[in-house]
């Protein structure tokens, strides 16, 4: 009786040892993941979460879900306030990587397995490197590009198949563009080409261009500003010139992103930009409702079939597309983040590209994880999703994707500082002035030239 | 002894009410403004950063008065505030007396109405205005160009009209507070003097110039100390409208503080720029209520 007393109370003592074993080690944590809501399929994050917490049940991922319009502010008011999230979700990783270089709250996860590296493009994963440090895992390559109506294009003569694939020059798109304009009168009713450049976003359409003008990097290899080289006026004489000839409206500067989509859908431009390759899907759910619901479509819309093409290249450089390497990023806490949590948030960050509810909706906006796991569901997710998109623009996206640009993972802090602010209180203000016909594309290339030696130092620019 | 001892405890009570009852007030001065103030005027003398920042003296200080965007966005404000406040003052004085002879009912409609676009949104006003400075034809301004047959303009996108397009819409929009303020002066004017002034004869005009000026002075210096004290703080309308440009023809003190604070993360030159504003508006308002302020009884 006493032996089985004896054996009873040690099976009890192992049972209640076993939990307290494992719950050593794991201490249990939450990580705050702040997130701009890009859930296109409803219960994406829900279906995550709850897979997550399966998988690793100490760790309890508190997701704080923003617009797109509070993110990048809360974004900054937490990061400043010493008290950022731990895995964050930015819109552009190399910008926001060298933004936050200054602040020393970005946590260095290079600690994470090689096996697990190698799960990613290096292409991909280096948009999440800034010298030996790795601050982040890519999930998908997103390249920017510019959008066409097929119609309007065959109408001009234009090959849009063959643009997809062999690209335009500068002097090319602006002969192209210059078929598309159509006039009674005085009044353009079809412009060749809009871009939207209102506001901050008036310096979209370079962050594009310079990339296939021979300037990848606002830092170039070299460590030097690259943005003083002649192919930069080239850039601004390349955009004045198409408002000066009446391809792009004189107003162009007050045209905001709404206003330039819903000018291709009222039939008043050939080309837009700048443009995303599931704009294709806005195009034919507006083809839809035109033919359903004529009440519901956009007003003045017309059928469209949408096209996405290459952004033109300046003679004489290599074709370099530009677009964000969307993924997560860690940041650390005041506190020196310690081994297990560093562990902690590579398990979450790894998950979070990686798992199946994600690549659904990734197959579902026609983009291609750069994780190995994540791609494995892709057969999966593209039975469910039954996604029709157009076999041209597949093939396109496919190439531009392939050709997105190297970023410079040797930027500092302060090379980084002093781009910002070329960018905010030159580049900007000037291109603003430009677009409005108050500044010519020399004048403000020399301004720029003078504030970048002046900031950067006679050796310091290229 | 006896009888002051006793008042001296009742006062000593009294006191301790009066603690009592002004301590929520003075706690939220204290957490709210007083430690924000003094914490600013410490990170101004710093170069930020979030895991620990360092003084560097009067550097902050040296740079903001150095940079040539600080005086323009000085004098953007400085013209804001010039071609604001005094043109709201006119129109909400105008709009006020003639509201002042009505039925309280319509006067009641009226401030209503005027106070409607303090109650919205800024953002969602934002929209609308966009709408109505659109630069193509379809916008309301360029429509009523059009009809002129003068040619469309881009209200926003062009340095020469931008900063007058933001002064078009406090012109249009913005005079409920004031209406109220002075509808609430007028009728605070006693009956009597109107009276004699119709006994003498004097013209609506001669009672507006003799009686309401000069009894409404102590409200028009209020205004008018609070109006550039709000001006020089004008930030939504750049932010909204504008992003601070064309070429910073907008970029106000208040829109650079925020770049630096928000594009930059420099806080310590974000700081030094709000105090020195801040100072600005102090030495502004000082004057006004000693030039103005002479003759004005509270």
């Amino acid at each position: 009786m006493k032996k089985l007393a004896t054996l009873l109370l040690a099976a009890i003592m192992i049972c209640t040892l076993v939990p307290v074993q494992a719950e050593s080690e794991h201490p249990a944590e939450t990580l705050t993941l702040l997130v701009p809501n890009f859930e296109t399929i409803p219960g994406t994050f829900d279906n995550m979460e709850k897979e997550f917490e399966s998988l690793y049940p100490w760790i309890n991922l508190d997701i704080i879900l923003t617009s797109w319009d509070e993110y990048e502010n809360q974004l900054n008011t937490m990061v400043n306030g010493a008290t950022p999230p731990d895995i964050t979700y930015p819109t552009d990783p190399t910008y926001i990587i060298q933004k936050y270089l200054s602040s020393e709250m970005l946590l260095d996860i290079s600690s994470a397995p090689e096996e697990m590296q190698a799960e990613f493009d290096t292409a991909a994963l280096d948009f999440y490197r800034n010298g030996d440090a790795l601050y982040g895992f890519p999930m998908v390559v997103t390249p920017q590009m510019l959008g066409g109506n097929k119609t309007y294009m065959e109408e001009a003569g234009l090959d849009w198949r063959k643009i997809q694939q062999e690209g335009w020059t500068f002097s090319e798109f602006r002969d192209a563009a210059a078929k598309g304009v159509k006039k009674t009168g005085d009044q353009t009713d079809v412009y060749g080409f809009v871009f939207a450049f209102a506001g901050v976003t008036a310096v979209d359409i370079l962050e594009l261009l310079t990339r296939t003008a021979g300037m990848e990097n606002a830092i170039d290899e070299n460590g030097k500003y690259a943005y003083t080289d002649p192919n930069f006026l080239k850039c601004l004489q390349f955009i004045r010139g198409m408002i000066d000839d009446g391809i792009m409206p004189k107003e162009s500067s007050s045209v905001d992103a709404g206003m330039r989509w819903n000018m291709m859908l009222t039939g008043n431009t050939m080309l837009t930009g700048k443009a995303l390759i599931n704009f294709e899907n806005l195009a034919k759910n507006n083809n839809k409702l035109l033919e359903e619901a004529p009440e519901s479509a956009a007003v003045g819309s017309k059928h469209l079939e949408y096209c996405g093409l290459p952004v033109p290249y300046l003679e004489g450089c290599e074709y370099h597309s530009f677009g964000t390497v969307n993924g997560y990023i860690a940041f650390r806490q005041v506190e020196e983040p310690t081994p297990e949590h560093i562990q902690n948030v590579i398990l979450a960050i790894h998950y979070l590209v990686s798992n199946k509810y994600f690549t659904i909706q990734t197959v579902n906006g026609l983009q291609t994880p750069v994780n190995s796991v994540a791609r494995s569901y892709m057969p999966e997710a593209l039975e469910t999703l039954n996604v029709e998109f157009d076999p041209d623009n597949r093939a396109f996206n496919e190439l531009t994707s392939a050709a997105i640009y190297k970023p410079n993972l040797s930027v500092t802090a302060e090379q980084s500082e002093k781009v910002s602010r070329l960018r905010e209180e030159i580049i900007l203000p000037q291109m603003q002035g430009m677009l409005a016909g108050e500044i010519t594309p020399e004048a403000m290339y020399e301004k720029l030239c003078s504030a970048a030696v002046d900031m950067f130092g006679a050796d310091g620019v290229r | 002894m006896t009888i002051l001892r006793k008042r001296r405890a009742l006062r000593r009570e009294d006191e301790k009410w009066g603690y009592l009852f002004v301590a929520p007030a003075v706690i939220l001065f204290l957490l709210f403004t007083a430690y924000p103030v003094l914490n600013a005027f410490r990170v101004s003398f710093q170069k930020y950063r979030p895991l620990g920042s360092t003084f560097i003296g009067l550097q902050n200080y040296k740079s903001t008065l150095s940079s040539s965007l600080f005086w323009k966005a000085l004098w953007n404000t400085v013209v804001y505030t010039v071609g604001c406040v005094p043109v709201s003052l006119v129109i909400s004085l105008g709009l006020s007396i003639l509201l002042a002879p009505m039925r309280k009912w319509v006067q009641t409609i009226f401030k209503a109405a005027y106070y409607l676009p303090v109650l919205a949104s800024g953002v969602t006003l934002s929209i609308v205005w966009l709408w109505i400075f659109s630069p193509f034809e379809t916008g309301i301004f360029n429509q009523i160009l059009g009809v002129l047959h003068i040619p469309s303009q881009n209200w926003l996108g062009s340095s020469k009209t931008a900063m007058l397009s933001l002064l078009i819409m406090v012109w249009l929009g913005n005079h409920g507070k004031n209406i109220i303020i002075y509808c609430s002066a007028l009728a605070g004017i006693p009956n009597d003097l109107y009276e004699v002034a119709d006994i003498e004869g004097a013209s609506y005009f001669v009672k507006i110039r003799c009686i309401m000026l000069p009894l409404l002075k102590p409200t028009t210096l209020f205004l008018t100390v609070t109006g550039i004290i709000t001006s020089f703080q004008v930030f939504q309308s750049a932010y909204l409208m504008t992003g601070g440009g064309p070429n910073h023809a907008t970029t106000t003190i208040a829109y650079l503080i925020f770049t630096n604070a928000f594009t930059y993360f420099d806080f310590g030159a974000a700081c030094a720029q709000a105090l020195l504003m801040a100072l600005i508006t102090t030495v502004f308002a000082v004057f006004q209520f000693k030039f103005m302020g002479s003759d004005v009884e509270y």
